[in-house]
C-alpha cells in the first residue's frame, strides 16, 4: 500500500468506529512494519550479494539482473548494501531518541512543577540549544576516537530539549485543566496527580515527538556519517554510502546513491506517518 | 404566505461523510413585525436551521432537502454574490460570542464602514458615520463616538452584544437572526439587551428570530415558537398555547422542567440522546412512547396555527386542550 | 457544632500588578443535611468562596473549619485525607472528568485513595453499587468521558463525589451547562441523595429558580461580599437587598401569562471616598450616606441578615465620613 493511500484523509468518526481498524492506526502498524521489516532483513535476511566485500573488477556497474541497484565505486552491491546499512542506522537512531526521551522527559516534568526554577530552568535549555550543535558533536568526537555511543550522546542533546519543552509545555497546561483540580478535589496526592493523570495526557502526543526525533536523528546520522564521523567504512551506512557515491554522479553514475537515499527517504516517510497516526489517536481521545 | 420576510420548507441539513441529517424536513416561517422563538436543546438542530436562513453552513454541511425563500428569493437558486448582499442588508444576524463576531484589530468605526463598503451603494460614506453613531446611541450606548474609535477589547460583554445588536441594524434588514444573543450574559444585563433588540426591531417593524434554549426569554418575548428536538420540529404554534397547554410531550417535559418551589420536579429518563431515524427522535424517552413512534410522526393541527409532529396525540386530547 | 463554619474569610488574586478582592470578610456556617445556596453574577466571587470552603484555597485571612477542625491547622496529608468527607461536582462535567480514563476508574478512583482497607474488588463493587445508585447504565461505564452525553458525564462527576461517602459537597453549578430537560433529573437526584445521606450542600450558581427550589437558606453575592442571607423563601420571596431585588426582578417567568418586572435598571455612580456600599455603584435607591459608610451584614429577623443602610435603617450605620 502506498504512502499517499494509507495518508489519505480519516474522519474522526471512523477511526473512533469500533471493530474496525481505523486510519489512524492503520497508519501506525504501517509505518511500524515498514521499519521492523527493514531492520528484520538487515539482520537476518539473505542478501543477494556480500554487503563488504569489494570487487575491483566490478566497479560502477549500472543496475542488472545480479546487482539490482548496481555496485559502487569500489565493486560493493548497493543494494545489499543499503539494506545491511538499516542494522547499523536505525538502532543507533532510536537508541538515540530513547536517550533523548529518558533525559527529556523527567526534566520536562520536574521543570513544570515549580514556577521560579522551572524559568530559570528554561532559560538553561535554550543557552544549550543556542550552541552549533554540529560543532559541539565535532568535539566531542575528536575526545573520544569516533565512537558510536557518541552518535547515541549527539541525538541525546538534538532531541533532549524537543522533549523538555514539549513535556513542560503539555504539563503547565494541562495543571489547569479542570479534570486535575477534580484529583485534587477528591484527595489525590501530588504524586498521584502526575503518575495517573498528567503523564497519561502527555504519552500520545510524546509518542508522536519520539516518531519525528527518530526521524530527525536517522537524517543526522546519515548527514553525520556523510562527513566521516561515527559509522566507519567498512561498516555500511547510508551516509557514508552517500559521501562515497558523490562523486560518481557527476558522471552520470546515479545508482550508488539512490539505493542508500532511497533507504533514508522511506524510513523518514515511514517515522512520519507512525507520529501522524499516532497525534490523531491522541486526539481522538479513545483508543 | 407573501407576508412572510422568511419561509423555511421542508428544510434537511446534513454535514459531509454523516449519513444522518442535523436538520429534517424543517418548515417555519417569520412575518414580517413578527417575533419567533426557536426553541431547542444543544444538539437540537436549531442553530442550524438559524444559519440556513442566512445560507451558511458549517464546514462540509449543505442543504439536502427542501428550500429556504428569504423574502421570496429561493436562496438555493442564488448566486453566491447575491446571497452575500443579502446577508445583512435583508437579513441580520446576532451570534453568541460578541467577542468573536468584532474583529480583534480594527476599530469599531471601521467595521461599520466595511459593512457599508461590502454593500456598496446602500448609504453615503458621510451620512454612514453618524448612522453608525446614532445607531450606538440607540443601542444604550453614552458616547457612541468613543466607542466608535475603540476596539471591541474595550468592552465589557454587555457592550460588545450591544455592538454587534447595531452593526446588525446597520443596513435596516429586515430581518434579524439572533442566536443566543444573551447566553453567557449576566441576568441583568440579559434584560437590558433583550428589551433593546426587540425595543428596536418593534419600531423598524422587523421580524426577529430568537434563537435560545431559554423558555422565559421565548416566553416574554415571542409570540411565536418552534421546538426542535434531535433535528425535528417537535411542535410550534403561538407562544401562549405552546407553553401554557403543551400538547407534544417533549414540550411537556421542557415546561416540566423548570424547579418551581414547592412543585415536584418532573422529569424523563436518563438516557437523553435523541433517535435519528425516521421515527420520533423523543421516543426512547417519552412517558407516552407507544409501537408506531418508530414511523414518521404525523402532523397533527391543534389549533389554527398550532401544530404537533406526534403519534400520540388523539382527538380527546385535543378537545382538553380547545 | 456547625459541619462548616466559615468566619472572615478573604481572598485576593493578583493579577498582574494589581490585586483583585474576590473575597472580603464572608462569614457564613452549615449544618448536616442543609443546603446553603450561593447565587451571585459573574465576578460575584461565588466561585473563590465555594473553593475557599472546601479548602481547593486557601484564604488570606480568616477561619474556615470543617466539624471543628481548623483547615489551616492541619498539614497537607490531614487535609487529603479529608477530602473523603469533603467533595466537589464541578460545573463543567466533561472538562472535570480524565478524557483518557474510563468511568468507573474514574468513580473508583476516590476509593483507591482514601479506602485502602477496602480490597480492589470491594472498592470495584462499590464503585458499581455508586453508578447505579446515580442511574448511569452498566454499558456505558467502561467508556471514556467523551462517549458520554453532559447529562451522563455529571451523573459520573456526581458518583465520583458521594463514592467516599462524603458528608459535605460542593456542588459548583452542578447543572449550568446541561439542557433543561435534564437539569431536573440532576436536581432530583442530588436531593435524593441528600435525604438518604443526611449531606450537607453547599450550592453555588446564578440559577434562581435552580437555587431557590434546592435550598434551605440561601446568600446573595456581589462583588465579593455577601449582601443578604436568609432562609431561601424569605430571600426570594421577600427580597430586602435592591441587589437581590434586581436579581428577582430580571428574571423571565417561562409562563407567558405571567409579565416580568419591569426592567430594573442599574444607576452608575461613584463613590467619594474609602467607605461605601458595595452595591452603591449600581443601585437604584441608594441615598449619599451609602457612598460614605462601610455596611456590613445585620441580623434582621431570626436568620435573616442584610447589608443595607435602608433595608436596617439608616440610624443602624455608622458613618465614618467626618
Amino acid at each position: 500500500m502506498s504512502v499517499a493511500e494509507v495518508r489519505a484523509d480519516q474522519t474522526r468518526l471512523q477511526s473512533v468506529r469500533r471493530g474496525r481498524i481505523s486510519g489512524s492506526e492503520l497508519k501506525v502498524a504501517v509505518g511500524v512494519t515498514y521499519l521492523a521489516v527493514l531492520l528484520l532483513a538487515a539482520f537476518v535476511a539473505p542478501l543477494p550479494h556480500s554487503p563488504t566485500a569489494t570487487y575491483p573488477q566490478a566497479v560502477l556497474l549500472p543496475p542488472s539482473t545480479s546487482h539490482w541497484l548496481g555496485t559502487d565505486s569500489v565493486g560493493t552491491d548497493v543494494f545489499s548494501r543499503a539494506i545491511k546499512a538499516a542494522a547499523v542506522d536505525l538502532p543507533l537512531a532510536l537508541a538515540g531518541t530513547l536517550a533523548a526521551l529518558l533525559v527529556g522527559v523527567p526534566l520536562g516534568v520536574s521543570l513544570s512543577a515549580s514556577g521560579r526554577w522551572g524559568e530559570r530552568g528554561m532559560r538553561l535549555v535554550d543557552c544549550f540549544q543556542a550552541l552549533p550543535l554540529l560543532i559541539l558533536i565535532l568535539a566531542l568526537v575528536a575526545l573520544s576516537n569516533n565512537q558510536l555511543w557518541v552518535i547515541v550522546v549527539a541525538v541525546a542533546i538534538y532531541g533532549g530539549p524537543v522533549y523538555i519543552r514539549l513535556v513542560r509545555s503539555q504539563v503547565l497546561s494541562l495543571r489547569e485543566a479542570r479534570f486535575i483540580e477534580a484529583a485534587a478535589a477528591a484527595g489525590a496526592s501530588p504524586y498521584r496527580i502526575m503518575r495517573r493523570h498528567l503523564l497519561p495526557n502527555v504519552r500520545d502526543i510524546v509518542l508522536a515527538q519520539t516518531s519525528l526525533v527518530a526521524a530527525g536523528a536517522l537524517l543526522g546520522i546519515a548527514a553525520l556519517s556523510f562527513l566521516g564521523i561515527g559509522v566507519q567504512p567498512p561498516t555500511p551506512s547510508w551516509g557514508s554510502m552517500i559521501s562515497l557515491g558523490a562523486p560518481a554522479l557527476v558522471q552520470g553514475q546515479w545508482w550508488p546513491v539512490v539505493g542508500p537515499g532511497a533507504a533514508i527517504f522511506s524510513c523518514i516517510v515511514a517515522f512520519n506517518v507512525v507520529a501522524d497516526g499516532l497525534r490523531e489517536l491522541g486526539e481522538d481521545g479513545a483508543p | 404566505m407573501s407576508a412572510d420576510l422568511v419561509s423555511v420548507q421542508g428544510l434537511s441539513v446534513g454535514y459531509s461523510r454523516r449519513a444522518s441529517l442535523a436538520v429534517r424536513d424543517v418548515s417555519m416561517s417569520v412575518a414580517a413585525g413578527e417575533f419567533h422563538g426557536l426553541v431547542g436543546e444543544s444538539g437540537s438542530g436549531k442553530s442550524t436551521v438559524a444559519r440556513a436562513i442566512l445560507g451558511m453552513y458549517a464546514r462540509g454541511g449543505g442543504i439536502r432537502g427542501g428550500r429556504v425563500l428569504v423574502d421570496g428569493d429561493d436562496l438555493t437558486r442564488l448566486p453566491a454574490r447575491r446571497l452575500r448582499q443579502l446577508r445583512g442588508a435583508k437579513v441580520g444576524y446576532i451570534g453568541q460570542n460578541p467577542f468573536g463576531a468584532l474583529h480583534p484589530v480594527i476599530s469599531i468605526g471601521d467595521q461599520f464602514e466595511m459593512v457599508r463598503r461590502s454593500h456598496r451603494g446602500v448609504l453615503g460614506r458621510e451620512a454612514a458615520r453618524s448612522r453608525a453613531a446614532s445607531l450606538l446611541e440607540h443601542v444604550g450606548i453614552r458616547d457612541p463616538e468613543l466607542v466608535l474609535r475603540g476596539h471591541v477589547h474595550q468592552l465589557s460583554g454587555g457592550m460588545a452584544q450591544r455592538v454587534v445588536i447595531a452593526l446588525a441594524l446597520y443596513l435596516e434588514p429586515r430581518l434579524i437572526v439572533a442566536d443566543e444573543p444573551t447566553t453567557g450574559l449576566d441576568v441583568t444585563v440579559q434584560r437590558q439587551i433583550l428589551d433593546l433588540l426587540t425595543g428596536q426591531a418593534t419600531r423598524r417593524g422587523m421580524g426577529l428570530l430568537l434563537v435560545t434554549h431559554d423558555l422565559g426569554v421565548v416566553a416574554q418575548y415571542c409570540e411565536n415558537v418552534t421546538v426542535l428536538y434531535g433535528g425535528r420540529i417537535m411542535e410550534a404554534g403561538p407562544v401562549r398555547s405552546v407553553l401554557v397547554t403543551p400538547s407534544h410531550p417533549y414540550t411537556e417535559a421542557l415546561v416540566a422542567a423548570v424547579p418551581t418551589r414547592g412543585q415536584a420536579l418532573r422529569f424523563t429518563a436518563a438516557s437523553d440522546h435523541p433517535v435519528i431515524d425516521e421515527g420520533c427522535p423523543f421516543r426512547r424517552r417519552c412517558p407516552r412512547s407507544r409501537p408506531e413512534c418508530v414511523t414518521r410522526p404525523p402532523a397533527v393541527t391543534i389549533a389554527a396555527g398550532w401544530q404537533a409532529n406526534c403519534h400520540g396525540i388523539d382527538k380527546a386530547d385535543m378537545q382538553c386542550v380547545s | 457544632m456547625r459541619l462548616l463554619e466559615i468566619s472572615a474569610v478573604a481572598k485576593a488574586f493578583r493579577r498582574g500588578r494589581v490585586t483583585v478582592s474576590a473575597v472580603d470578610s464572608v462569614s457564613l456556617s452549615l449544618d448536616a443535611g442543609e443546603t446553603l445556596g450561593i447565587i451571585g453574577e459573574s465576578g460575584s466571587g461565588k466561585s473563590t468562596l465555594g473553593r475557599l470552603a472546601v479548602g481547593l484555597l486557601v484564604p488570606d485571612t480568616g477561619y474556615v473549619g470543617f466539624d471543628g477542625v481548623d483547615l489551616a491547622s492541619i498539614s497537607r496529608t490531614e487535609l487529603r485525607r479529608l477530602r473523603s468527607d469533603i467533595q466537589v461536582v464541578f460545573q463543567e462535567p466533561f472538562e472535570s472528568l480524565d478524557p483518557k480514563m474510563r468511568i468507573i476508574d474514574i468513580v473508583q478512583e476516590p476509593l483507591n485513595i482514601h479506602r485502602r482497607d477496602m480490597s480492589a474488588g470491594e472498592r470495584r463493587r462499590h464503585a458499581h453499587e455508586t453508578l447505579d445508585r446515580v442511574g448511569l447504565p452498566d454499558a456505558l461505564r467502561r467508556n471514556r468521558p467523551a462517549q458520554l452525553s453532559g447529562g451522563e458525564q455529571q451523573r459520573a462527576g456526581i458518583a465520583r463525589a458521594i463514592v467516599t461517602g462524603p458528608r459535605l459537597l460542593l456542588l459548583d453549578e452542578p447543572t449550568s451547562s446541561l439542557d433543561l430537560s435534564l437539569r431536573a433529573g440532576i436536581l432530583q437526584l442530588l436531593l435524593d441523595l441528600q435525604r438518604e445521606r443526611n449531606l450537607a450542600y453547599l450550592f453555588v450558581s446564578h440559577d434562581m429558580s435552580t437555587i431557590e427550589y434546592v435550598s434551605d437558606r440561601v446568600a446573595v453575592m456581589y462583588r465579593g461580599r455577601i449582601v443578604e442571607e436568609g432562609p431561601a423563601q424569605e430571600v426570594v420571596g421577600a427580597p430586602m437587598h435592591p441587589y437581590t431585588r434586581l436579581l428577582m426582578d430580571a428574571r423571565l417567568p417561562t409562563d407567558p401569562r405571567r409579565r416580568a418586572a419591569t426592567r430594573p435598571d442599574l444607576v452608575p455612580r461613584r463613590p467619594a471616598g474609602d467607605n461605601f456600599c458595595v452595591f452603591y455603584d449600581g443601585c437604584p435607591i441608594a441615598v449619599p450616606q451609602c457612598g460614605t459608610t462601610e455596611i456590613s451584614l445585620t441580623r434582621l429577623g431570626d436568620q435573616h441578615s442584610v447589608a443595607c443602610l435602608l433595608a436596617t435603617g439608616i440610624d443602624a450605620g455608622h458613618s465614618t465620613a467626618s
